[in-house]
């Protein structure tokens, strides 16, 4: 699959840092107030290997995974994608870095996909949104559901939706795939497959964040970043 | 373009919900917009066949009359308006030639009065008595019986040819042929002279000119028709006939042997620019509350397209965090319902078109007129389009990218007092109608252009009312979390899907209670309108039919039994200021036009025979003096009771029995009125023997133009009532049915808590119902004030009595909700079924 991945110089610099977060600060309005989920958060990512924000519910973990995906903006601090700081980019900047830098996968399965395209137009979709070219039956052989290109995405079980749309994240070629709790709507079975493409993404140069409390997935992490109640409480 | 872009079309098909839900909100939305356009184009149309109808039709073409000339010059007429009639696309014209009246010496001696005349083809529309050889004199009855003319007699003059028939009286009303020459043609049987105006047909026009060229000099009337194959059925037809018609006069004039000889006519023209009024009035008219009705279309189609982006969501997040920006989502967003909403648009206009005979006063249009609508339509689609594409991109900015700033100025747009400011605009639109109101101005055969601004009062308060519900019902739901009612689970159930809700419950109930307001106040004032029409129509004649008979029958003979039974006799005289009636007592009010209670009546009129010291007892009417007068041909006569109108009399005047007055052939006219249309009461009359004269009919008395303008107006806003109410009910529907899984879930598991399904039903038509009588209540409530307070002002002779005023409403209100209470029913069924036929393990595992 190398020929798959791109030539982005953030991934082959090895190790400098992805991601730079610098006393990060959350706030999410609720109608008792501003509630803060992350606060003066400081933490770097590297760009390679496997990376998990772990954490209890409630903890900031997909909250720092929105904030590292340039979904949602912090409240304070600072943020900077391989050296760039994105805090005063507007929204059409932002977007042109997700869409040529960042894929995302969500924790419910048929969320990452489109569900009136068939799965091989799905991942011919998720190249086009990148413009990067798509070949989908390398990309199906290399998730282990060959032939399944035409099928409709519905007939597809929990964990090859949810193999299809790391698929889809690869075929976008992207500097970072984004993971918020990949395997917590799967079973035991169906998530050590999805974990195995999450391995083997990894092991073919495309970095990996993960948010996750479960602990197949900390066990394959190269570092872990624990949060509680907003702060951080390890890196390792 | 992208994939998912390039196939969004197909993915519409994913949910046909939407898709029917798109269509409809597009076919209303455009079917409005063409509708307007159509609706009043037809009634400019409707305006020019009322009009052509009130005429007789060889009057709607042009008409050339001149009584001032020889019977050569009058043929020589004849001649040029043959010639020019094909070259201006007339069909061949009706010449015809009349001598003077007089007293002309038969074989018999007698001279009785009468005239002679030629008319093309007028053999043919005669009912012959004796004889019919068209080579000789025809001669009407009357004349035969006063001159005692037989068949074979003469005229004691050179080139007067022989009886060879003797016809049937020409007596009102008579037909299409002769409607035209009545004047010249019709017998007034009730003038002292007898015959006077009988006419003796001569077989040709050769004949009547020979016998005619010397001895009538130059007093020989010439008139001439030209019929239409078709009368003008819209106002561009009509604006066509009239200006060839302008075109043709000067033409034949140009061939005549002297300037001036004829007099013609151009009758139709006025009619014309009066249809063109007609249509411009109603178009300004429904126009504020055509683009209110648009904008709450584009309001409903704003609200599919929320509903799709909500449950295109996922996708949409999608392909955001994919780099798409809001723009491009949008764009998504209308590649995916345009074909819906064009299929819509396409179905809105057909159906615009292909129902207008159903809903606007003509089922004709003038050239130009559909394509016009058409590209109303048009418009109105690309408007749906830009509010899909805007409300996507509005959406998804605020749901991905706005900041909880913007996100709380968005969300304060809903506390902001717009109930006030419609209502400040009601105020301004009251004040407006109240300055302007809708009248007829002197000369004018139409009211003044109404105010367009001064129209739409009723609709903003109507809107005003439905937002002031709004804020109260959303005020209360927001509250309803502290309710406990559980001791009613019905209720507490119901109240609880309403504040879950309450974005749908308080859309439908502004909905619902604009399509009421705008029904009560489109049929309340229609019938305001007619009602005031047909009264006003009715006093003015004095029942559904009058006529003048001899006063010989008030004075000798009376009225035969059988007519006797079901009409009667009322003496009319005109004084400066007064008209008096001497009517019967024990007959009138059963059988005149009474706008109130009959027997009330009765009794008054009873009182006019009872005695009164040295003078006659009358009624007094309207702002007649209130004392002793004396009447000419009367006496003096001593009010004993007033009314402030009375069916002839209108505002002034006074009323005295026929058995109290000192002589009935004083009066100047008698008339028999009948509860009959004309038709049947001349039918009774010429069965009786009775002649009779100036015969007319409640229906055609007056013209009914400017109450048909302000009825044809408010008939639109009836229809857009209609369009409102189905978007009420489909927006019930919805509401339900995206609801429907959670619904189903929620009632599915307290049903088998225990809940009893009778109460989940009375939950639902509480829901249901609460909302659909609620719409009905502040809408009916707000229509009926709006039609009490502008009916009057939209009266356009408020000085004909009575004034237009709001009607009886309980019949349409009584509709209404029982329409509103079976879409409740329908929706309530489709809501439990979901749920007695719901499998929770599937819902649970979604």
């Amino acid at each position: 699959m190398a020929e798959l991945l791109t030539d982005d110089p953030l991934v082959t610099e090895g190790p400098a840092p992805l991601f730079e977060v610098d006393r990060v600060r959350v706030e999410y309005p609720t109608p008792a107030g501003p509630v803060p989920a992350l606060e003066e958060v400081t933490v770097t990512v590297p760009a390679d290997g496997l990376t998990v924000l772990a954490g209890p519910s409630g903890s900031g973990k997909s909250t720092l995974l929105r904030v590292l995906g340039l979904i949602d903006r912090p409240t304070a601090g600072r943020v900077r994608v391989s050296g760039r700081d994105v805090g005063g980019l507007g929204h059409r900047q932002r977007r042109l870095l997700r869409r040529d830098r960042i894929a995302l996968v969500v924790q419910y399965p048929p969320e990452n996909l489109i569900g009136h395209l068939t799965v091989g137009q799905n991942l011919r979709a998720a190249a086009e949104s990148a413009r990067v070219p798509a070949d989908p039956d390398a990309v199906l052989g290399w998730l282990g559901i060959p032939d399944t290109a035409d099928w409709r995405v519905e007939a597809l079980s929990g964990g090859q939706q949810q193999r299809l749309a790391f698929g889809c994240a690869l075929a976008r070629r992207p500097a970072v795939v984004l993971a918020d709790e990949p395997t917590s709507q799967l079973d035991a079975a169906s998530a050590a497959l999805v974990l195995d493409v999450v391995d083997r993404l990894v092991a073919d140069g495309v970095p990996v964040v993960v948010a996750s409390h479960d602990d197949e997935v900390i066990a394959r992490a190269h570092r872990v970043v624990r949060l509680r109640e907003g702060r951080i409480e390890e890196a390792a | 373009m992208q994939l998912p872009w390039r196939s969004a079309p197909r993915a519409a098909l994913s949910s046909p919900l939407t898709v029917l839900v798109a269509v409809v909100a597009a076919l209303l939305l455009t079917f409005v917009g063409a509708a307007a356009v159509l609706h009043s184009d037809a009634a400019g149309n409707a305006a020019a066949g009322y009009q052509a109808g009130r005429l007789c039709p060889q009057s709607v073409a042009p008409v050339i009359d001149h009584r001032r000339v020889t019977a050569g010059e009058g043929a020589a007429v004849i001649d040029a308006a043959a010639a020019q009639a094909p070259r201006h696309g007339f069909p061949a014209p009706i010449g015809a030639l009349y001598s003077p009246v007089r007293q002309w010496t038969w074989d018999s001696g007698l001279h009785p009065w009468s005239r002679f005349g030629w008319r093309e083809g007028a053999m043919d529309n005669l009912t012959v008595l004796q004889g019919g050889s068209r080579d000789g004199l025809w001669v009407p009855r009357t004349v035969a019986e006063d001159g005692d003319v037989r068949l074979g007699d003469t005229v004691a003059l050179p080139g007067f040819p022989r009886v060879t028939a003797i016809y049937e009286d020409l007596a009102d009303p008579v037909g299409d042929y002769w409607c035209a020459e009545r004047e010249e043609a019709v017998v007034n049987p009730l003038a002292p002279d007898g015959g006077a105006g009988a006419l003796v047909l001569f077989p040709d026009r050769d004949s009547f000119v020979a016998a005619f060229d010397d001895i009538a000099g130059d007093s020989v009337t010439v008139s001439v028709r030209f019929p239409l194959e078709r009368l003008p059925r819209t106002a561009d037809e009509g604006a066509d006939v009239a200006a060839r018609g302008a075109a043709m006069l000067p033409a034949i004039e140009a061939m005549l042997p002297r300037p001036n000889m004829v007099i013609t006519g151009n009758y139709f023209a006025t009619p014309v620019e009066v249809s063109r009024e007609a249509g411009d009035t109603v178009l300004g008219a429904v126009l504020p509350l055509t683009v209110v009705s648009l904008l709450v279309g584009l309001a409903g189609v704003a609200a599919v397209t929320v509903q799709w982006c909500q449950r295109r969501r996922a996708e949409l997040r999608l392909l955001w965090a994919r780099g798409a920006g809001p723009r491009a989502l949008g764009a998504r967003a209308v590649l995916e319902l345009a074909a819906p909403l064009l299929a819509g648009a396409v179905l809105g206009w057909l159906i615009a078109r292909l129902a207008l005979p159903w809903y606007a006063p003509s089922p004709y249009l003038s050239d130009g007129t559909a394509v016009v609508s058409a590209l109303v339509a048009t418009g109105v689609f690309a408007a749906a389009l830009l509010v899909t594409g805007a409300v996507t991109v509005a959406h998804t900015h605020r749901a991905f990218q706005a900041t909880g700033g913007r996100r709380r100025l968005w969300r304060g747009l809903r506390y902001l007092p717009w109930e006030l400011a419609t209502g400040v605009a009601a105020y301004l639109a009251w004040a407006r109608l109240d300055a302007t109101p809708v009248r007829m101005a002197f000369g004018q055969p139409l009211p003044e252009q109404p105010d367009a601004v001064g129209l739409a009062f009723p609709l903003l308060v109507v809107l005003t009312v439905a937002l002031v519900a709004v804020r109260l019902v959303r005020w209360g739901l927001r509250a309803a979390h502290r309710l406990r009612w559980w001791r009613v689970p019905a209720a507490q159930l119901a109240v609880r899907r309403l504040a879950a809700a309450a974005g749908s419950a308080v859309g439908i109930l502004l909905v619902g209670t604009l399509a009421v307001g705008t029904l009560t106040v489109g049929v309340g004032i229609a019938t305001a309108q007619d009602d005031a029409f047909d009264t006003k129509s009715g006093l003015f004649v004095g029942a559904e039919s009058s006529a003048q008979i001899s006063t010989r029958v008030a004075t000798e003979t009376g009225l035969p039994p059988l007519l006797a039974a079901q009409t009667t006799l009322v003496g009319v005289l005109k004084s400066q200021d007064d008209v008096i009636l001497a009517v019967d007592p024990a007959t009138f009010a059963d059988i005149a036009w009474v706008d109130g209670d009959r027997a009330e009546l009765a009794a008054r009129l009873a009182r006019l025979d009872a005695p009164a010291a040295g003078a006659l007892p009358t009624l007094r009417v309207g702002s007649a003096p209130d004392q002793r007068v004396r009447l000419p041909r009367i006496g003096d006569v001593e009010p004993v009771d007033h009314l402030p109108a009375f069916p002839l009399v209108g505002n002034r005047g006074y009323v005295v029995s026929t058995a109290a007055i000192p002589d009935p052939g004083d009066i100047d006219v008698w008339q028999i009125w009948s509860p009959k249309p004309v038709d049947l009461l001349l039918a009774d009359l010429d069965a009786a023997g009775l002649h009779h004269l100036h015969a007319r009919g409640k229906s055609e008395a007056l013209d009914g133009l400017p109450f048909l303008t302000v009825r044809w107006t408010f008939d639109f806003v009836t229809a857009l009532g209609f369009v409102l109410a189905v978007v009420a009910a489909a927006a019930l529907l919805l509401a339900v049915e995206v609801r429907r899984r959670q619904n189903a879930l929620a009632g599915a598991l307290a049903t088998r808590m225990g809940l009893r399904p009778r109460t989940l039903v009375a939950s639902h038509l509480l829901e249901l119902g609460s909302l659909a009588g609620l719409s009905v209540a502040a809408g009916a409530a707000a229509g009926w004030a709006c039609t009490a307070v502008a009916s009057p002002m939209l009266d356009p002779s408020p000085w004909l009595r009575p004034v237009a005023a709001a009607p009886d409403l309980v019949g349409l209100v009584s509709t209404t909700l029982a329409t509103a209470l079976a879409v409740v029913a329908l929706v309530c069924w489709s809501a439990v079924r979901s749920v007695t036929t719901a499998r929770v393990g599937e819902l649970i595992r979604g």
